[in-house]
């Protein structure tokens, strides 16, 4: 059962850019060097949350390596690792942040499979549903008919799960092909009868929804592979 | 049952350790020049990994309202002003940009500071999460909580478990859990999120006839029980 990471941080000074960067150059190896997965680099997309903000996507195979990487996150006492020097560094560029541990579900897609499938996207939907305690079942198996419903609609589930720790959130990461795609979604979603039936089918289950687009880095694995020279971040 | 300040500190980015060390000393040598027993149960760092980062917590038990008064007196009152105060709080603003405190009370299957210290700890990782209940709901959620959560969670490889009820407000509880490292939170987690007739299933289970909503961070001391300034 996969795990997933995700992190906001909020940018200060303009240093998106630097930051996104020294993600790529700095941290990710690091993280990969302990089993760490890049899911997702990017820009949260201002016009649709905070901003200026990024978004990191990670994922760990299980509930151990989930253990080990927590006990190797740094801290403000850490001091030695290249790790710690990344931490320190990093808040040249960002300040504050936010972080979610989310626990895979069945349905859940697989990562690799996903690439092998050549799954392409510059945009992603981070969404948190929040359900009411008590209707965790109900609520996955409606995040499992959204999935269904929306695969010929152009959104794609990258991955879905409980967010740790809670008993009313879900979280699930949808894949846009563009920023085309996404906004061609919201203009047809709302009067979507089908869609609108699925909504209506879970009132009693969830109670609110939210979700934020992000802006992919190149190093994102699903960033087109034609086009491996996208266009820095600002 | 102990009144205890719970603190949730909004540090500077990259001082935390700084910070901690900072309020540890000045509280520990405070209390010691008035001849008082370690009064504090932790000093902690939030992991950025679940909620808000970077945050620190501190923990402090004042154990009765006029101990409470005390303090507060120490800061507002003006013939009770304590100057010593005074020059941390205003000398460490490079530190911390503010925060959010609650004022706590323990429930009586928690242990106070002096019972930790006696049974010592081997927790080097905490989950810390504030709890919400439905409205007046929260006495008997945490008496569930301590008559069949602390046993499930303590089956499940817990080393410490304690329960708040947060004052001025019906509706929140603080808990505590404390494990041996990330390991022992990686099996927590497994168990949580396995379905089966567990223990720690019916508890997951049992819970939500109380818990409307949950914010977690997960916390590793700087100073737990004791530190270079306590006893």
């Amino acid at each position: 059962m996969a795990i997933h990471l995700i992190a906001r941080s909020a940018i200060e000074g303009g240093g998106k850019q630097a930051y996104l960067e020294a993600v790529a150059r700095e941290f990710r190896p690091l993280a990969e060097a302990r089993g760490q997965r890049l899911v997702v680099l990017g820009s949260t997309i201002g016009s649709t949350a905070r901003w200026p903000e990024t978004t990191e996507i990670w994922q760990v195979e299980d509930f151990a390596a989930l253990g080990s990487l927590l006990d190797g996150l740094p801290c403000d006492d850490s001091t030695h690792s290249a790790e710690a020097r990344f931490w320190r560094d990093s808040f040249a560029h960002r300040g504050r942040g936010d972080g979610r541990i989310v626990v895979g579900t069945s349905f859940s897609p697989d990562l690799d499979q996903q690439l092998r499938d050549g799954l392409e996207a510059r945009v992603f939907g981070v969404e948190e549903l929040r359900f009411f305690p008590g209707r965790r079942r109900e609520a996955l198996a409606g995040l499992a008919a959204r999935a269904a419903l929306d695969r010929g609609r152009g959104r794609h589930l990258l991955l879905a799960g409980e967010v740790a720790f809670t008993n009313d959130l879900l979280a699930a990461v949808w894949a846009y092909r563009d920023l085309p795609s996404c906004n061609a979604y919201q203009a047809e979603h709302a009067p979507d009868p089908e869609l609108r039936a699925w909504r209506t089918g879970l009132r009693e289950t969830l109670a609110s929804s939210f979700e934020y687009w992000v802006y992919a880095s190149r190093e994102t694995p699903f960033w087109p592979r034609a086009e491996r020279d996208g266009a820095a971040i600002w | 049952m102990a009144v205890y300040l719970h603190e949730i500190v909004d540090v500077v980015p990259t001082r935390a350790a700084d910070y901690l060390d900072g309020i540890g000393r000045h509280q520990g040598e405070q209390r010691r020049a008035r001849g008082e027993k370690n009064t504090m149960l932790g000093l902690w760092m939030g992991l950025a990994a679940t909620g808000p980062f970077p945050v620190a917590i501190n923990l402090w038990e004042n154990r009765t309202w006029q101990r409470q008064a005390e303090a507060m007196e120490s800061q507002f009152e003006p013939r009770r002003q304590n100057a010593e105060l005074k020059n941390w709080w205003l000398s460490n603003l490079d530190l911390r940009r503010g925060g959010f405190d609650r004022l706590i009370e323990s429930t009586d299957w928690t242990a106070d500071v002096a019972t930790l210290r006696a049974r010592g700890s081997t927790a080097r990782l905490f989950v810390h999460q504030i709890v919400r209940t439905g409205g007046d709901r929260v006495d008997e959620y945490l008496a569930a909580l301590g008559r069949e959560g602390v046993p499930a969670l303590e089956g499940a490889g817990a080393s410490l478990v304690c329960g708040y009820r947060v004052c001025l407000r019906d509706d929140e509880a603080l808990v505590l859990v404390g494990l041996h490292d990330g390991a022992a939170l990686g099996r927590l987690l497994a168990a949580w999120h396995t379905e089966d007739d567990s223990r720690l299933a019916r508890w997951r289970q049992r819970e939500d006839s109380w818990v409307r909503h949950k914010d977690t961070l997960l916390l590793r001391p700087r100073h737990f029980l004791s530190s270079p300034w306590h006893d």
